[in-house]
């Protein structure tokens, strides 16, 4: 496979104004909870979940990408959010609790929606599954093209939901792909400790469907297996599970002391963080030259204070706004 | 309201004539559940729907509540208008989160955005000995929730119009069929399960109650068959020189608190039918709306006859006792009429 | 005490190629199941003790409790894996160390070549868990278990030679025991290869009929004398057809071929991207240079039990190991 150099930029691009953007999140997150912390004080109030390390997964099925696709994905979403082009001064806007958010306000950094692009998010495990599998029902009723992908972690599959939907998509042919983020652990717990078998792509012919390993956190090799699986899909041959070794490479919310795992994986981790590594091979390979890489850390940095600056400076919803959007 | 008519069905027959109605004009309008196709549903309720619009559009699914009615979600998102039938509301313990968390909140999560489109059909009620975990009603548990709207017809031409207004609400619906209301040839004989259903498509508006049986001396507020046995007792407290005014509420959200206010501003006194679960439910929340909104007009204290907070019992002579009885409202009527 | 080594791959048979052809997922559970097979026929050599790769997916130990006290016993290597193709080659090279009389691999092509590198010339016993298994013996474990009980009680004679590409570039070296490929990717990405356009020119040591992959393409093109290597062109008019994969048969366009004795050197064509080893892609092909050199010795299961053989002993009743 020949890979064009638009799509490797592109892929890199994007990593880079994800990893920016956690790392920004994280900052003001913390800025004004500590020293003890409190939860529920600070311009982004609650729990945090962030995908610093996990980029590779997102951004490898991004190129493959039709408007009108949908994705459905986890408490930890933003990757995959920014990854499919969802709105990022919404998307920051609506994580600060602004009235210019994707929600309003009302949803949170766990709940973000889009219509353009199609995105939705859940804050409970797995829930995002059966309706990957009702988007594709959907697409495939009204003959538009289009395909799900379903986003979930190594603890979801062994939710009931991950069963339940695997079995309709694949009983009913659906254009759906289900992509496991296997980042070894839900929250303190490792998958050895949790799941019958090594590899969730093994369950795959217990539903009659491929399943694939992609073992390294590597977005040149989901690049390849999302763009055969969503083709796959597309072409009418219906779903597959996608499973990916990747790395969390920070806690499992922000405040996690994360002290359930080693020094020497954190440190292991953090040797391979992918950024990193793709970052050279594109200048090794002459895809990219240093100055264009640096002008694309500057570009990215730029776009997403752009969108913390829009989400700093909107206002917060009036306290009685509480009560609109229940219905329609 | 449209041109009353000659015209008799059962419930049950009213329900899968207005999907059918809706699926004949809406392409976008389908159906999934278990059993709903070959079978025309345990119940009834989509009979002669598969005939008509073929197996893409009326799905036999796998037995995987969690799944079919969350993929209902991603599909009303996207398009379409499914009809998803959870088989026994006493099933939702194996799906709730995609119900109360994902399909009811979604509008709200997005700030408005993206509607959910989807009416959940479920059977309610009991009285035929199918025991604790067949037998609920548990209206009050999905009205507790924010995000819902639910209703509960208790008459043919309801059921119609209702299913049509659901379906055609951009809104989730839960549609809660009572077992016993549906006219079914296998349950105990209910002449009021029988009604004239106009032939025409037409709409009974979600959110308003309606008055059953006017009368001055007492409102009885009720939903679902028990409104069968609050007009059987009115009968009977007629002949005693009791007026009860008989207020079926059709939905409960929204809830049509005008009505009940207006009418315990009339009669002074309030008596709540509810075979659901005696606590934390619709009884208490009828109350409260009627000590709100009518305080001073109350004569006494409100009343109400519903199943207490026990797992229905099997044995018929306990269920019998369990469950709202004509002679149960005949009797909390009369007390308070007289007290 | 006679030492047999074993590593299994729990990895192998699960890439890309599950989407692009008809290749099956072959998992952890049925590779522990094809190890325990095999164990139980290894048993029937009383005197052996089986020292293994203790793999990241417990695969071995999964095998072991599955055959009980019916298969051989098993002990493990003082290695700490860390779940890539490195376990194996380190591995391997461990166990040469340990002087084992034999190596068993379960896992595909890639299993085998990592274990060539890790211990050149090393007595193979591999077992077919991989995709193509061009190379490995896809024959009843259980039957290769009993044959390696037989041979390691013999002389090594049960172990035919096979021949082997080493590949030098300026980014590093390899060894490939089926093919060394030059294809027109620049990226490792997901590592196999699935379109035969990408075919640049291919060194392959086999030409079974019955491989798959790349040496599917040279047994089309005839027979190839023991001890050789086959380079092949692509591109031009003549077509070849082959079993690319499992479920894929393709039309492959071939420019011209010529057989390489051994200690024969080639230079690669420098216009392509990168070099695949044994259908994976994995060097970048720059400065490259191939020498066919000898591979593993690969169990012959038919020289294995035509020279051994299991007698009664009368004075005890007792099972040995004869000739």
């Amino acid at each position: 496979m020949d890979i064009p150099k638009e799509h490797l930029v592109d892929m890199y691009e994007t990593m880079v104004r994800i990893r920016r953007f956690e790392e920004r999140i994280r900052e003001l997150y913390f800025a004004d909870k500590l020293p003890a912390f409190d939860i529920a004080a600070g311009l982004i109030p609650g729990e945090m979940h962030l995908s610093a390390g996990q980029e590779p997964v997102a951004v490898g099925m991004r190129p493959h990408l039709q408007a009108g696709d949908a994705i459905t994905a986890t408490h930890r979403p933003h990757h995959v959010a920014i990854a499919q082009g969802v709105d990022l001064n919404k998307m920051a806007a609506e994580i600060f609790g602004r009235e210019t958010g994707l929600g309003h306000g009302k949803g949170g950094h766990m709940h973000l929606f889009s219509v353009e692009p199609n995105f939705g998010c859940s804050g409970i495990i797995g829930e995002g599954m059966p309706v990957a599998v009702g988007a594709a029902m959907a697409f495939k009723a009204r003959d538009t093209g289009n395909i799900a992908l379903s986003y979930f972690g190594e603890g979801a599959a062994n939710q009931g939901a991950f069963h339940e939907s695997i079995n309709l998509a694949a009983l009913w042919k659906l254009p759906v792909v289900f992509i496991c983020e296997d980042n070894a652990y839900a929250i303190s717990v490792p998958k050895a400790s949790s799941t019958a078998i090594p590899d969730n792509s093994d369950r795959a012919s217990a539903y009659g469907i491929p399943g694939v390993l992609v073992p390294e956190n590597d977005p040149v090799a989901v690049y390849e297996v999302m763009g055969a699986a969503m083709d796959r899909a597309r072409r009418g041959d219906g779903p597959s599970l996608i499973e990916v070794k990747t790395d969390r490479l920070w806690g499992h919310f922000e405040g996690d002391a994360d002290a359930y795992r080693s020094d020497d994986f954190k440190q292991d981790m953090n040797e391979r963080d992918p950024l990193i590594v793709f970052g050279k091979r594109l200048v090794e390979e002459g895809v990219l030259s240093e100055a264009e890489q640096a002008a694309i850390t500057d570009k990215e940095y730029a776009t997403v204070e752009a969108a913390i600056d829009f989400a700093m400076a909107s206002p917060y919803p009036a306290p009685e706004a509480a009560l609109n959007d229940v219905f329609a | 309201m449209t041109t009353m008519t000659d015209r008799k069905l059962t419930m049950q027959k009213a329900i899968a004539e207005g999907i059918a109605q809706e699926m004949a004009v809406d392409p976008s309008v389908f159906v999934m559940g278990e059993d709903v196709g070959v079978y025309g549903g345990i119940f009834g309720a989509t009979e002669g729907l598969l005939d008509k619009f073929g197996p893409e559009r009326v799905i036999d699914t796998p037995i995987s509540e969690t799944g079919f009615i969350g993929a209902a979600v991603g599909a009303a998102i996207n398009g379409m208008r499914p009809i998803v039938e959870l088989m026994f509301v006493d099933f939702f313990g194996v799906c709730m989160d995609q119900i109360y968390n994902n399909m009811a909140k979604i509008h709200y999560f997005s700030g408005g955005t993206i509607s959910v489109p989807a009416v959940l059909t479920t059977a309610v009620g009991g009285g035929y000995s199918d025991a604790g975990q067949h037998s609920q009603t548990l209206w009050g548990l999905f009205a507790h929730v924010p995000g819902l709207k639910v209703v509960v017809p208790s008459n043919a031409y309801d059921a119609k119009g209702l299913m049509i207004s659901a379906i055609r609400d951009n809104n989730p619906v839960m549609y809660m069929f009572h077992k016993g209301a549906l006219g079914l040839g296998w349950m105990v004989n209910n002449p009021h399960a029988t009604g004239p259903v106009p032939e025409e498509s037409y709409t009974v508006p979600i959110g308003k109650a309606q008055v059953a049986r006017d009368g001055n001396d007492v409102t009885i507020v009720t939903i679902g068959l028990s409104v069968h046995k609050a007009l059987d007792a009115a009968a009977l407290l007629e002949a005693d020189g009791v007026s009860a005014e008989v207020i079926d509420l059709r939905s409960l959200i929204p809830l049509d608190r005008e009505t009940i206010v207006a009418s315990v501003q009339k009669t002074h006194r309030l008596l709540v039918v509810d075979e659901d679960y005696q606590s934390f439910g619709m009884s208490g929340e009828v109350i409260t709306t009627a000590v709100q909104g009518a305080f001073d007009y109350l004569d006494a204290a409100p009343v109400r006859v519903a199943t207490p907070d026990i797992p229905i019992p099997y044995s018929h002579p306990l269920e019998t006792w369990a469950l709202p009885s004509v002679d149960r409202i005949v009797a909390a009527a009369t007390e308070m009429v007289s007290g | 005490m006679v030492i047999v080594g074993l590593i299994a791959n729990p990895a192998s048979s699960k890439d890309i190629r599950r989407l692009t052809g008809l290749a099956r997922v072959v998992d952890v559970e049925e590779k522990a199941n094809l190890v325990a097979r095999f164990l139980v026929g290894l048993a029937a050599a009383p005197n052996v003790e089986v020292l293994a790769v203790d793999d990241q997916a417990g695969l071995v130990r999964r095998a072991v409790r599955l055959a009980g006290d019916r298969g051989a016993s098993v002990g493990y290597l003082d290695l700490e894996v860390e779940g890539s193709e490195a376990d194996t080659r380190l591995g391997a090279a461990m166990l040469k160390a340990s002087g084992a009389r034999a190596l068993v691999t379960i896992g595909g092509d890639g299993t085998v070549r990592a274990a060539a590198e890790g211990w050149p010339e090393a007595p193979l016993v591999p077992v077919a868990a991989g995709t193509n298994n061009a190379f490995a013996l896809t024959e009843e474990p259980t039957v290769i278990g009993l044959a390696t009980a037989l041979a390691v009680a013999g002389d090594g004679g049960a172990f035919a030679p096979t021949t082997a590409i080493a590949v030098q570039t300026t980014k590093g070296e390899a060894v490939a025991v089926i093919d060394a490929v030059v294809v027109r990717d620049h990226w490792v990405g997901a590592g196999a290869i699935v379109s035969p356009d990408r075919l640049v020119e291919a060194f392959v040591t086999s030409s079974r009929r019955t491989a798959v992959g790349v040496a599917s393409i040279s047994a089309a093109l005839g027979p190839l004398a023991g001890g050789h290597a086959r380079r092949i062109s692509f591109g031009g008019s003549a077509v070849v057809r082959a079993v690319f994969g499992p479920g894929v048969v393709l039309d492959i366009p071939v420019a011209d071929f010529d057989d390489l004795p051994g200690g024969s050197e080639a230079r690669l064509m420098e216009s392509a991207g990168l070099v695949a080893l044994d259908g994976e892609r994995r060097l970048p092909a720059a400065g490259g240079l191939v020498r066919v050199i000898a591979g593993p010795r690969v169990l012959n299961l038919e020289l294995a039990f035509s020279a051994g053989s299991i007698g009664l002993t009368p004075a005890t009743g007792g099972v040995s190991l004869g000739r």
